[in-house]
C-alpha cells in the first residue's frame, strides 16, 4: 500500500475496520494519519448532523402555494417571505419577519427595523436573519418584550438575555413571540459584539385571528393569487 | 366537486406524509431553510401541473426523494442566499438555529471549528457532489439502497462519491495543513497502532 491507493481508501470505503495493509501503511506514514485522522472526523460530523427542524405549517404552506402558483401558469412560482406570511397567516399558524443585516465587517451602530401583524394567542416565530462576514465570539444577546407579549418559554420576562456565537453565513433566531389581543409594542433585539451594538426593531401588533384572516384575504386577492 | 377536485384532494392527501421528508432532505441539499421551501415548492407546483398517478406508485417515497434529486442537481441555481454552512436547527434552547451555546473549552471550539469547516466545505460542493454526500454520508443510504432510488448505475454512485469525498477532503486539508499530532494519535489508536 502507498500514499496514493491509501488515500483511494479513504474516499471510497467505510473507515471501520481497515485491512492489515493500512494500518500498517498508517503506522509507518504521518501524512496518511493525518488524512486518515481528518477523514474520520468528517465522516462523523457528516454522519451526526440533526434531522433539520421542519417549520410549523410547512405542509400547509407548500401545497397551498404551490397549489395556486401551478392554477397560474403565466405568474412565475411565488417566492418571498410577504406571500409565505400571507398564506401562513391565512391559516392562522405562525411565521414572522426576516431582518437581514450583513455585517461585513462588523461595526458601528445599526439599526433596521420591521412591521409585523401577529395571530393573538398564537405563537408566532419571529425570525431574525443575521449574515456574518466572519465567525463572531462571545457575543451578547438581549431581546425586549413589550407588554403583552412573551417568548415561549420565559413566561413574565420582559427581557431575555444570553451569549453565544455567530458562525459564517447566515444566523436565524428563532423567537417565538405569544401575544394577547390588542398588544402592540417594540420587540427589539439587541447583538453586542466587541463593545458595538445593533439593534434589530419590530414593531409587533397583535390581532384577532378573524380579522388577520380578512386583511390576508385581501392581500392575496390583490395578489391575484385567490 | 368537480372531477379536478377529486383528483387534487387525493393528490394532497398522498403526497402529504411525506412534506416533512422532503422538507429535510431539501434542507440538507440547499443547506438553507428559505431555498429548501422554495426547492419543495418546486417540485409540487411540477406536480400539480402534470398529475401523475401516485396513488398507482407502490413506492410513492423513494419516487419522491428520485424526483427532488433530479430537480435539485439538474435545475437548482441558487440563490440570493449565501449558504449557511450549517444545519443545525435549535441547539441554543430553542432560540438560536447557529449558535454554539455559551463559550465552550477549547477543545469544543475546535471541534465546533471543524464541524464549521465540513459544512462549508460541503456547501461548496456541486450539487451533484452535495446531494450524494448528504443522501450516503449524512444519512446513512448505502449505495445499492441509492441505486435503487436515483435510478443510477452503481459505478456511476461510486465514482461520484469518490470525487465528492475526494474534494471534500482536499478543501479541508488546505484548511487544515497541521492535525496536532496528539490528536492523530488519538485517533489511530482506536484502530490498534
Ligand atoms: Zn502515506
Amino acid at each position: 500500500m502507498d500514499c496514493n491507493r491509501l488515500h483511494t481508501y479513504l474516499d471510497t470505503e467505510p473507515l471501520v475496520a481497515p485491512p492489515a495493509e493500512v494500518l500498517e501503511h498508517l503506522s509507518q506514514c504521518a501524512s496518511c494519519r493525518e488524512a486518515w485522522a481528518l477523514a474520520g472526523k468528517v465522516q462523523r460530523i457528516l454522519r451526526s448532523l440533526p434531522e433539520p427542524y421542519v417549520p410549523l405549517g410547512f405542509e400547509e404552506r407548500v401545497l397551498i402555494l404551490s397549489r395556486r402558483a401551478s392554477e397560474h401558469r403565466h405568474h412565475r412560482v411565488a417566492r418571498g417571505w410577504a406571500l409565505a406570511l400571507a398564506a401562513t397567516l391565512l391559516l392562522g399558524i405562525s411565521i414572522g419577519i426576516v431582518l437581514q443585516w450583513a455585517a461585513a465587517p462588523m461595526g458601528g451602530y445599526q439599526l433596521r427595523t420591521g412591521a409585523i401583524l401577529v395571530p393573538a394567542d398564537t405563537a408566532t416565530v419571529v425570525r431574525i436573519a443575521l449574515d456574518a462576514a466572519h465567525p463572531l465570539h462571545h457575543v451578547g444577546f438581549t431581546v425586549n418584550v413589550p407588554q403583552g407579549m412573551q417568548l415561549q418559554g420565559h413566561p413574565g420576562e420582559q427581557q431575555v438575555a444570553w451569549s453565544g456565537e455567530l458562525a459564517q453565513g447566515r444566523n436565524v433566531l428563532n423567537l417565538r413571540l405569544v401575544a394577547r389581543s390588542g398588544a402592540a409594542g417594540t420587540l427589539e433585539t439587541a447583538l453586542h459584539y466587541a463593545g458595538q451594538d445593533n439593534i434589530f426593531k419590530v414593531q409587533v401588533v397583535a390581532i384577532e385571528d378573524e380579522s388577520l384572516r380578512g386583511i390576508v384575504r385581501r392581500l392575496l386577492a390583490r395578489m391575484k393569487l385567490v | 366537486m368537480t372531477g379536478n377536485d377529486d383528483r387534487r384532494v387525493e393528490f394532497e392527501a398522498l403526497v402529504r406524509p411525506h412534506l416533512g421528508m422532503l422538507y429535510r432532505l431539501a434542507y440538507r441539499f440547499t443547506g438553507h431553510s428559505q431555498d429548501a421551501e422554495d426547492l419543495v415548492q418546486e417540485l409540487m407546483v411540477r406536480l400539480y401541473r402534470s398529475p401523475r398517478n401516485l396513488a398507482a406508485m407502490p413506492t410513492l417515497r423513494r419516487w419522491l426523494v428520485r424526483v427532488l434529486h433530479n430537480l435539485f442537481v439538474d435545475q437548482w441555481r441558487h440563490r440570493l442566499h449565501t449558504p449557511f454552512g450549517h444545519l443545525h436547527p435549535e441547539p441554543w434552547d430553542g432560540l438560536f438555529e447557529n449558535v454554539a451555546g455559551v463559550p465552550s473549552p477549547e477543545q469544543e471550539a475546535h471541534a465546533a471549528d471543524l464541524r464549521r469547516q465540513v459544512l462549508a466545505a460541503l456547501y461548496n460542493l456541486s450539487n451533484e457532489h452535495r446531494a450524494l454526500l448528504v443522501l450516503h454520508d449524512v444519512e446513512g443510504r448505502s449505495l445499492p439502497e441509492l441505486t435503487d432510488v436515483l435510478h443510477l448505475p452503481l459505478g456511476t454512485l461510486k465514482s461520484r462519491l469518490f470525487r465528492a469525498r475526494r474534494k471534500l477532503r482536499t478543501a479541508l486539508s488546505e484548511r487544515n495543513p497541521s492535525a496536532r499530532p496528539d490528536v492523530v494519535a488519538d485517533e489511530v489508536s482506536q484502530y490498534g497502532l
